[in-house]
């Protein structure tokens, strides 16, 4: 639309995304017109992005208690009880869109974020994980958003210091034009020094620390300004790009973590800055705030009051300070080489009052910006019903399938990408990328530890939205107790496509039903995530695409499974090769059809996960790698390539044994002298394992079906990559 | 054959971290009155071409295609003819 | 009597700092961290410059956080017998400071890189970080860096003598598979491998450690002994506090 001076205030609440619906919602509440900042804030507070309005519900429905759970969803981090007194902190969040734009800086800029979050919890941070989802990787355009996005995410992380533990590179046509970048970020924190975002006391002081505030990503800026009178335009090429600083993000984080004395709250600046963080601040305080913006240190010169209020500046936190304790948090700060100021006070009002130049430039309930959006119900389809594959004869030579499976993007080798990742700092890391199934690191001065796995995948959860998160779920679970870890919590991230799409809408709610009835199955809560919508581009939306992060604790690393064989070892198949089609690598591969829903069982899953963490605290099982994308032949490939040594297994296999995918699957060596006594355990967990072969020589055979050299697999799996 | 020497720097306002960076050990070493505006990269190029207005719009091409993101750069030129 | 005092030189950015400090203090120092902005306290026996990004490592690695009070005190602290460490970011910054030559300059082929590498004991020597490893010895460390490829105008010739550590599979680019380089006294190394992160089985190797015990044992056949309590005391528990107190914003 263009607007004019005569533009009413609701056409333009319209124009800057608000519906009709919540600007009458407004108005009725305000009992009168929000001016135009109101507007504004409005207009970004109650997008999807900031308001959840379309998922809340939906989110709400996650089981979210448990006797780990020390902060779930609404925290700043979900933190969990990983023993001897330490909560791990963590939390997963998107940065899709803006990688899209610019890769290095999205990425670097989607780190930075959750970062923040960690350490608003009152946590250091120990791990960074990555799930990336592109297009084809032959294409230029690939190819320029993967480099970046790699560059930015490691860009970052390494400066700032915490170790990049792995993660799950997926590779679709349809994720060309929209590519996710989603990261998970974990830190450690006392369980008595975790923080809030609730601002009380009214008279305690507000601080603003960090980075200065410039006219980066101003979400609505042009319409804002339009709002004022200003040239849209101009306004429009007034704001920036994010640009991440991981020096001042390592300094913020050193003087954030170091101060405590005094400190009431605080809070990440991060979508809508200011506007967003004081709103929140005082509505989880059921407070208020006046806040002066000319005292917020600012960048550029000439900051309009809605332009400093929506600033989305990198590296920058709010705090609640006692007012005693304000000299005190101004020198502290400065001296860690942040900047620090004092831009207002806590009130018992319930609004957050702005001020700026004399004048009151907002006044506004703070509990209605920050969780008053009116939930948005969408229109809901019918989804078609997966297509099975169509019969195709399994191909003569076998180990050529394996050889292409190796070197398909998604199971290839990317050592290339976790090398761009410092993967040691902070002397934590027990297993990090490609040395286990998921990431292990160590408690303080401690033989515990805990494990984390992420996972994701949008192609199970297209042939079925409500089964494919709970096989991600299954796959995670499998991934932890085969580091021996026992799953305790989750974090979740779910990226999807317009609701405004019923198909699209339907397989949203399918998603987190599936995950939350997955969840309740395996007993484990969700302690928070992320949810981002509107994943599409001309060509289509992406594939309804949970990320699933999910803890586990381990007692005693000193016990857990040895990332490589050792010749003379017993290989040990623990549960039953599929005999049918299953959605997997190998019937894409064959048929280039996605294939109908995937094959769960997380009853299943548990049961192997019980036994084989329970066999591995003894540190009788020597290795273990769980059938995940590939199947069970993929899986022992892959350990044979990074044991450098062969293996012989017999039995009865055909190509849906071999490569189809499912649940309740994996590998274990254990030595001659304990395999049996192994075997026999199996039976108490109600799990079927079995003797089938040896690790010795430089062959890699699955008997009457494959024969291939340790140097044709590597060779495959190192050469797929790009 | 021409010489391009293509700077690139920080679009004004874009925040510059490492102009902040070299400002804040300047300003430590006590050099307080200098002012760092900008931290950026320099690009040296050879162009096989005849004359300096082509050599300039190859390497605007070029800018506009790859070397250059306009969101968060800008950039100059200097263009002289080599033996 | 006390163990010696090691100081850890924290700079705006250094990301290595309690790592060193562990691992010294595993080997029998008392290490506690120091502000880069203030010259070395006189009681110091071993100075450790941290990996890491100080200043960002903005403009060039190293460059900025070389001009720091702690690293212009480094000389004297060697002139007295004192022992220095520069890992990573360290041994940029010592390179960028003048106490060893030559440069360290970016990874060929281009990019941060972490990797596991074997580095070779190649030098007779009889340097104090060396003293607990014999000759020709292998030792498992993590790389972490982006300019890490060693350089001299001289070419290795001019420094194979002070070279005492070499890529089996060199990672960088460096001329002659430097890893590492001794100064004319031996008392300062500087080390692109971590060894402060290979101290411990649990985390993949503990070879990094016999630098570190080598030259506590150094100390105390050669300085002499340090008395009063010890001056630091850091809670292990505590993730919390870093006293990188930096100069401060102007």
């Amino acid at each position: 639309m263009t607007l004019s001076t005569e533009t009413t205030t609701r056409e333009l609440g319209i124009a800057m995304g608000l519906t009709g619906a919540e600007f009458d919602h407004i108005m009725a509440e305000l009992g009168r017109e929000p001016n135009r900042v109101e507007l504004a804030i409005f207009a970004g507070m109650w997008s999807e992005h900031c308001s959840y309005k379309s998922t809340r519900e939906l989110l709400s429905a996650l089981p979210t208690t448990g006797d780990r759970v020390l902060a779930g969803p609404g925290a700043h981090a979900g933190a969990v009880d990983v023993g001897e007194g330490w909560a791990l902190a963590f939390k997963i969040e998107s940065h899709n869109h803006p990688s899209a734009v610019e890769p290095y800086q999205g990425a670097a800029t989607g780190v930075g974020g959750i970062l923040r979050d960690v350490v608003a919890q009152g946590a250091r941070p120990v791990a960074v994980m990555d799930a990336l989802c592109f297009g084809d990787p032959a294409t230029p355009r690939t190819r320029w958003l993967q480099d970046g996005v790699v560059a930015g995410i490691g860009g970052y992380g390494n400066s700032y210091g915490v170790p990049n533990v792995g993660g799950v590179t997926v590779y679709d046509q349809r994720y060309e034009g929209n590519p996710l970048v989603n990261a998970l970020a974990a830190g450690l924190v006392r369980h008595d020094r975790m923080r809030t975002a609730a601002a009380t006391g009214p008279g305690n002081a507000l601080l603003i620390v960090g980075a200065t505030t410039g006219r980066d990503g101003i979400l609505g800026a042009a319409f804002a300004s339009e709002a004022l009178g200003e040239d849209h335009e101009h306004a429009a090429r007034r704001s920036h790009v994010q640009v991440g600083d991981p020096f001042m993000g390592k300094k913020l984080m050193e003087a954030m973590l170091s101060f405590e004395d005094g400190l009431v709250a605080c809070q990440d600046l991060g979508a809508c800055g200011i506007a967003c963080a004081t709103s929140e601040m005082a509505a989880a305080g059921g407070s208020g705030f006046d806040v002066d913006l000319a005292a917020v240190p600012q960048r550029e010169a000439g900051m309009e009051p809605f332009e400093i209020l929506l600033s989305e500046s990198q590296e920058r936190f709010m705090l609640v300070v006692e007012r005693d304790q304000v000299s005190v948090a101004l020198a502290h700060f400065r001296a860690h080489g942040v900047h620090a100021a004092l831009c207002g006070s806590v009130t018992d009002s319930g609004r957050m009052r702005v001020h700026h130049g004399g004048e009151t430039i907002v006044d506004l309930p703070a509990a209605l910006v920050a969780d008053g959006t009116p939930s948005q119900a969408w229109e809901r389809g019918v989804l078609p019903t997966p297509l099975a594959y169509p019969g195709f004869a399994a191909p003569a030579d076998l180990g050529a399938v394996l050889l292409d499976l190796l070197a398909t993007p998604g199971i290839a080798d990317i050592s290339w990408l976790y090398e761009r990742y410092d993967q040691t700092v902070g002397n934590r890391t027990v297993r990090g990328p490609g040395q286990g199934e998921a990431a292990v690191q160590r408690l303080p001065h401690s033989v515990a530890g805990y494990a984390i796995s992420l996972v994701g995948d949008g192609t199970r959860c297209n042939a079925d939205p409500y089964l494919g998160p709970q096989s991600l779920l299954g796959e995670a679970v499998r991934n932890l107790a085969c580091v021996g870890a026992t799953a305790v919590a989750v974090s979740d991230g779910i990226n999807a496509g317009s609701p405004s799409n019923p198909a699209e809408f339907t397989r949203l709610v399918e998603t987190i039903r599936g995950l939350g009835d997955g969840l309740r199955t395996l007993g484990i809560p969700v302690t928070g995530g992320n949810c981002s919508l509107y994943n599409e581009s001309p060509t289509g939306p992406i594939p309804p695409t949970p990320i699933i992060g999910v803890v586990g604790v381990i007692d005693d690393i000193a016990t857990i499974p040895s990332p490589v064989m050792t010749s003379g070892e017993v290989v040990l198949l623990v549960g039953t090769p599929p005999r049918e089609p299953s959605p997997s690598a190998y019937g894409r591969l064959m048929t280039g059809w996605e294939g109908p829903a995937p094959v769960v069982d997380l009853e299943g899953d548990r049961r192997l996960a019980d036994f084989l963490v329970a066999q591995s605290a003894t540190g009788r099982i020597r290795t273990a790698k769980d059938a995940g994308s590939g199947g069970l032949a993929v899986a022992l490939a892959k350990l044979a390539i990074r044991s450098r040594i062969g293996v012989e297994v017999g039995g009865d296999w055909n190509d849906w044994a071999l490569f189809g995918e499912g649940s309740g699957m994996a590998w274990a060596t254990a030595t001659e002298e304990e395999a049996d006594s192994i075997v026999e355990a199996g039976e108490g967990f109600g799990v079927r394992i079995e003797r089938v072969g040896t690790v010795a020589g430089a062959r890699f055979v699955i008997a009457g079906v494959i024969d291939l050299s340790l140097n044709e697999l590597a060779a495959a799996y190192s050469g797929g990559a790009m | 054959m021409f010489r391009v020497e293509l700077a690139v720097r920080p679009r004004p306002g874009v925040k510059d971290p490492q102009a902040e960076a070299v400002q804040e050990s300047l300003t430590r070493l006590g050099h307080g009155g200098v002012n760092v505006d900008a931290v950026g990269r320099l690009l040296s190029l050879t162009i096989e071409c005849d004359t300096a207005e082509e050599a300039e719009r190859i390497t605007a091409g070029l800018c506009d295609q790859l070397l250059v993101n306009p969101s968060l750069e800008t950039y100059s030129v200097s263009v002289g003819e080599v033996a | 009597m006390s163990d010696p005092r090691a100081s850890v030189i924290v700079f705006p950015g250094s990301n290595g700092d309690r790592d060193l400090l562990e691992a010294l203090g595993t080997a029998g120092f008392d290490p506690f961290l120091h502000p880069s902005h203030r010259p070395l306290p006189d009681d110091t026996a071993l100075a450790g410059l941290p990996g890491g990004f100080s200043f960002g490592d903005y403009w060039r690695a190293g460059m900025l956080a070389s001009q720091e009070p702690a690293v212009r005190s480094l000389a004297g602290l060697v002139d007295a017998g004192g022992l220095v460490i520069g890992i990573c970011n360290g041994f940029q910054i010592l390179v960028e400071a003048g106490l060893l030559p030559g440069a360290l300059s970016y990874n060929d082929p281009a990019g941060f890189r972490h990797r596991w590498v074997i580095v070779r004991y190649a030098l007779e020597t009889n340097s104090p970080w060396f003293r607990d490893i014999p000759k020709g010895a292998t030792l498992h460390l993590p790389i972490a860096h982006g300019e890490g490829s060693y350089f001299h105008p001289g070419g290795f010739d001019a420094v194979r003598a002070q070279a005492p550590l070499l890529y089996e599979e060199n990672p960088n680019g460096s001329v002659g598979d430097v890893a590492a380089l001794l100064d004319g006294t031996g008392r300062v190394l500087g080390i692109m491998p971590h060894p402060e992160r290979a101290s411990d089985p649990d985390l993949g190797s503990e070879d990094g450690s016999m630098l570190f015990s080598g030259a506590r044992s150094w100390v105390d056949s050669h300085s002499k002994p340090l008395d009063g309590p010890p001056t630091t005391v850091h809670d292990p528990n505590d993730l919390r506090v870093t006293p990188s107190i930096t100069g401060g914003l102007p």
